[in-house]
């Protein structure tokens, strides 16, 4: 047995060796351009390795904020789903059962054509106040606009964030000891604010307002500038994941508050605590011991699945990484490396999430 | 007249009851059922209305073999009764001797029939899929009728396991023998389920062998197991699609390296193979270790120990995580459309851009989206069924 | 005794896959692989006895699927073309659908023979991407296509619009080029294919939308009416590239390059020579000039035969069955692009004699 496999693996090595491994046709300028970006600045010049980097931030920022739109609309459909009115309950579960038996692609396809393309034309933008737009181009929402000190503002900020977080700390530490109730979250939320607000101020305001508008060239050429736009593409696969995740989500925050034992929520009650504040103190922060778990394969999953961006052009790794390809081959080594990127991205989740598991565990104990 | 009345009154008070606990208990519950209440019947008014007065159907109806069959040369379809009247009557059987079909299933099964027939097909069609229905009808009868008698029971249970074995590798047979129809030209829904059929018949014997790799003793073979469970569970089945289309032909040797959807296929039975090694992984670790000393100390073999009493063991507990990895694969199908081949879903895009079917993306895909729903529902509560009756859970 | 059964079980599961493996390959297929995929082309397909095209399934006439499942168009027919000469039956061929991505590498991995899916001869395809580019089929250019009660007229009009363009192509490298060297900026919207595209044109996604202009002009003939018919668009005039189309084989095989190239090129000489599937079977019977009976491997006077079909590795009758079963440059060009609106007369696909490009070397 262990003969065979040997002499399998070097096969394949054999194999692998008459193919082509090198990179370096990714230093090379990648020639095509890329619309969606955000953070990044590629131009055509540059090379097909900066263009790859551009798919790995799209790939990120779908990633991010759809695990943190998907947990909370998961968690809506689980809590509903165990809603004592039945009208709730029974629609939660229509939701569920309706959207985790359709396959994501049919979705997300669904979504962007025959939803967010069928959304008025730029000439007949929905706006409100002239400030927001939403038309089939994108949607375009009041932002900021960063100035140079920008960057020494986020330091601050995030060091705002530490002090924060120190007197919370100490706050909640003191209030163990005397009893009485100091309004942790609050004093600590009060301290981030006066903080980033002072910092703002001596860093000589470094984000200006920004709202987007709607221009008209010349020969009557329309678009939207400034603001913070969302296109339909980055719109249909971040909806199709949310939507579909959530689905997945609902049925395991469900699961693990049903293991629960129900004296738990009944002593809540019994001690006066409304519905929100048995939730957030005494249900949910159990029932995620049992959830991070499979929480953690569905946010893998998403990750994954995010490379369904493809079917729609949203350029994201895969799909950057086919054009490439397209233009000058090299197969094997740039799948290699989208494997390798999907790979680090899936560990770095494990890891997180496992920190986070262990910490609820003990704190448990 | 004054009895009926004091009849039905009960009865008007356990409606208000109901309601009153479910829908009305507190103002806050009452205040959520109102708004729910408006939401729900505005979205149900709009999927009435679009379903019965906006949609107009004939995209699907025009382009229903695009759909069905894809690029499947006519004058071939009557390689895809056989196997698909095999299926039905099949599944008529085994469900009439493991389990029975309450009034409900009943209902839901002469619906979906119903829709085919009135919808999908028509003439000869019809004929052949109603005929499989009646005969499905009929062996269900039959094996309820007859199937008390343990002896007799446990025969037929064996020949219908015979059938399920012989069914894959005959409808292969059928549909590509005697100057058949190559893979290459094998599309539409058709593709979708022998895709996802031959990927789980395959990919279960593959993730048990890979999952009793992982846990032996021998360091290669672990070590080969586990790399190979962990390199194909690392990227998204997108990917790998496209590995399979690229770079496979480079590895495989020329005797398999016949078609692409050949290639395509190896790779998504590698891909549900490493998945399911995990499940089944799960399910060797949760027997637990008594089992095997007991019947090392009766004397049974590793061999025989690992498949007579470990295995069942495992794969009964680990049912329901096997069926939604079976229900996903029947899902990550129209994944091939991405590849340009002329799946359901790839069927479906094809039509709703021809000129004449030009903004009805809707019909077409809510259509193939309601068959992959039913697939997948389908499965869902067969598994429920398979769980109860073996008793996963009530150990 | 349960035992015995299941291993009977497993032991018949074994022997069934096997024979459905056995089944599901073709026999050809193994001798194919005995010849080895590097020494010939020619002979593989010879012995596959289908030919494998990678042709495009959503350009109105050059490559396009039709709603009952078969393939139409100028690359299609010269699908048919080939597999009329290798087999004397048009037939004869698998359509494999490419896609403007997967193209080359449908071609290296030789899934494909030839590739003929309106692509352009670029130079670093021609050495980088390890192909061949035989006969230019079709010259095309690069154009925009807007809407006709569009302001845009020209290329400067297009400052601050939203193009759509197939990734993947040479198109959306030329785009980038043109616009950036003129200093237009410009949103370049990448799509996977035409279907997309046109979706995306019709819900006003983009303002202008960039593509070969044979493949445009497809694209307008058939523009649905319900979003306003041809008469709704507009190519501006100008041309952005020269983009000449034609099949496509992997490099280092001359034998079948002669082979895709000299079918191709026969079909053009018989325009020339006013051969057409009308008249073949007479012309063949009785060749007018030695040039017809060269190109139909039939004898003139009484002559010796040409042996210009069998130097081919193919049947000296080979282009009787060719233009009697698909026809002559004219008749397959009439058939497939003419309909779209883009007459002969008068283009770069003119007959050489008519001041166009279509030029066939003499066979003899």
């Amino acid at each position: 047995m262990s003969v065979l496999i040997v002499l399998f693996v070097f096969y394949l090595i054999d194999r692998a060796l008459d193919l082509d491994l090198g990179f370096g046709f990714l230093s090379g300028p990648g020639g095509f351009a890329i619309a969606q970006q955000w953070v990044t600045d590629y131009q055509s010049s540059d090379t097909r390795w900066d263009a790859y980097l551009v798919g790995i931030v799209n790939t990120v920022r779908l990633i991010l904020i759809g695990i943190v739109f998907a947990m909370v609309l998961g968690t809506l459909m689980g809590l509903a789903r165990l809603s004592s009115n039945w009208l709730v309950s029974t629609i939660a579960s229509v939701y569920v059962e309706t959207i985790r038996n359709i396959p994501l692609l049919i979705q997300i396809i669904f979504l962007y054509t025959a939803v967010l393309l069928q959304l008025p034309r730029i000439s007949d933008t929905y706006s409100a106040f002239d400030i927001f737009y939403l038309n089939n181009r994108s949607l375009a929402l009041p932002f900021f606009d960063a100035d140079g000190s920008a960057g020494i503002w986020f330091l601050l900020v995030a060091l705002s964030a530490v002090a924060a977080w120190a007197v919370s700390r100490s706050l909640k530490r003191r209030e163990e000891s005397s009893g009485s109730n100091l309004h942790p979250m609050a004093m600590s939320f009060a301290v981030f604010i006066l903080l980033a607000a002072i910092t703002f101020v001596i860093t000589g305001s470094p984000l200006n307002p920004d709202a987007p508008s709607l221009m008209t060239t010349g020969v009557g050429v329309q678009n939207i500038q400034g603001g913070l736009q969302v296109t339909p593409e980055f719109a249909a696969v971040l909806l199709g994941l949310v939507i579909y995740t959530s689905s997945f989500i609902a049925e395991i925050i469900r699961g693990s508050i049903q293991a629960l034992p129900g004296g738990q929520n009944e002593a809540a009650a019994a001690l006066g605590l409304n519905f929100y504040q048995r939730m957030t103190l005494i249900v949910l922060p159990q029932a995620m011991r049992i959830a991070i778990p499979p929480l953690t394969n569905q946010f893998l999953n998403l990750t994954k699945n995010s490379s369904l961006a493809v079917a729609i052009a949203y350029p994201e790794m895969v799909l950057i990484g086919s054009t490439i390809i397209n233009g000058v081959g090299h197969a094997v080594p740039m799948f290699i490396l989208i494997w390798a990127t999907y790979l680090a991205m899936s560990l770095l989740i494990s890891i997180v999430m496992n920190t986070l598991n262990n910490r609820v565990q003990l704190a448990g104990r | 007249m004054n009895a009926p009345s004091q009849l039905q009154q009960p009865q008007m008070y356990r409606v208000k009851d109901w309601m009153r606990t479910h829908l009305f208990n507190g103002t806050g519950n009452t205040i959520l059922t109102v708004l729910v209440v408006l939401i729900a019947g505005f979205v149900l008014f709009t999927v009435i209305r679009f379903v019965f007065i906006d949609a107009e159907w004939s995209v699907v109806s025009v382009n229903k073999r695009l759909i069905f069959l894809g690029r499947y040369p006519k004058g071939e379809e009557w390689r895809l009764w056989p196997p698909l009247w095999a299926a039905l009557g099949l599944i008529a059987a085994a469900w009439g001797t493991w389990s029975s079909l309450s009034r409900r299933d009943i209902l839901w099964l002469l619906l979906a029939a119903v829709f085919i027939l009135v919808f999908v097909a028509h003439g000869t069609e019809g004929l052949l899929f109603g005929g499989a229905v009646v005969l499905a009808a009929v062996l269900y009868a039959g094996v309820r009728l007859s199937g008390t008698d343990p002896t007799m029971r446990s025969r037929l249970r064996l020949a219908i396991i015979i059938g399920w074995i012989i069914l894959l590798p005959g409808t292969i047979v059928i549909i590509t023998a005697f100057d058949g129809v190559q893979p290459a030209l094998w599309g539409g829904l058709m593709l979708n389920i022998l895709l996802a059929t031959f990927g789980i018949g395959f990919a279960l014997p593959l993730g048990i062998a890979l999952a009793l790799a992982r846990s032996s003793s021998l360091p290669v073979v672990k070590w080969f197991s586990t790399a190979i469970i962990e390199i194909t569970r690392g990227g998204p089945l997108v990917a790998w699609l496209f590995i399979a289309r690229f770079v496979l032909p480079a590895f495989l040797p020329d005797i398999l390296n016949t078609d692409v959807i050949v290639n395509a296929l190896i790779i998504v039975i590698l891909f549900t193979g490493a998945y399911i090694a995990e499940i089944v992984r799960g399910g060797l670790q949760s027997v637990p270790p008594g089992q095997r000393e007991a019947a090392d100390a009766l004397g049974l073999s590793g061999f025989n120990v690992t498949v007579f009493i470990i295995l069942p063991q495992a794969l009964k507990a680990v049912i329901p995580a096997l069926v939604s990895q079976m229900i996903s694969l029947w899902k990550d199908t129209t994944l091939f459309s991405i590849l340009s081949f002329t799946d359901a879903l790839g069927g479906a895009k094809a039509a709703f851009s021809q000129a004449q079917f030009v903004g009805r993306q809707k019909e077409a895909l809510i259509f193939i989206g309601l068959i992959f729903w039913a697939g997948s529902f389908g499965m869902s509560r067969i598994s429920r069924r398979i769980e109860k009756y073996l008793g996963v859970g009530s150990r | 005794m349960i035992h015995k059964r299941i291993l009977l079980i497993l032991a018949a599961m074994a022997v069934m896959s096997l024979i459905a493996v056995a089944c599901s390959s073709d026999d050809e297929d193994t001798e194919a692989a005995d010849t080895g995929s590097k020494t010939g082309t020619l002979q593989t397909v010879l012995d596959r006895g289908t030919i494998n095209v990678g042709v495009k399934d959503s350009q109105p006439g050059f490559g396009n699927l039709e709603p009952d499942g078969t393939f139409s168009g100028i690359d299609v027919e010269y699908g048919h073309a080939l597999a009329a000469a290798l087999f004397n039956d048009k037939n004869k061929v698998n359509f494999v659908t490419a896609s403007a991505a997967n193209r080359f590498e449908l071609l290296a991995s030789e899934e494909i023979d030839v590739l003929i899916r309106t692509t352009t001869w670029t130079s670093s395809r021609d050495i980088d991407l390890n192909s061949s580019f035989t006969v230019t089929t079709f010259y095309d250019g690069q154009g925009i296509i807007v809407r006709a009660d569009s302001s845009i007229q020209s290329l400067a009009d297009l400052e601050g619009s939203t193009i759509c363009v197939t990734g993947g192509t040479t198109t959306e490298v030329n785009l980038e080029a043109k616009l950036g060297e003129a200093g237009i900026a410009y949103t370049g919207l990448v799509f996977a294919g035409d279907a997309e595209i046109v979706e995306a044109f019709i819900a006003g996604r983009c303002d202008a939308w960039t593509a070969d202009k044979g493949n445009l002009a497809g694209q307008r003939a058939n523009f649905p009416a319900d979003a306003g018919g041809p008469d709704s668009l507009r190519i501006l005039p100008e041309t952005l590239s020269k983009e000449p189309l034609g099949p496509v084989v992997r490099d280092g095989d001359t034998e079948w390059f002669d082979v895709v190239q000299w079918v191709v090129l026969a079909t053009m000489a018989a325009d020339e020579l006013g051969v057409t599937s009308g008249n073949v079977a007479s012309m063949s019977a009785n060749p007018p000039g030695s040039a017809v009976a060269n190109l139909l491997g039939a004898s003139f006077d009484g002559g010796a035969i040409n042996g210009f079909g069998a130097s081919l590795g193919l049947s000296p009758t080979f282009m009787q069955s060719v233009i009697g079963q698909v026809g002559n440059y004219d008749e397959i060009y009439n058939r497939t692009v003419a309909p779209i609106g883009l007459a002969r007369a008068g283009s770069l696909n003119a007959s050489w004699t008519e001041g166009g490009l279509i030029y066939a070397p003499p066979i003899r």
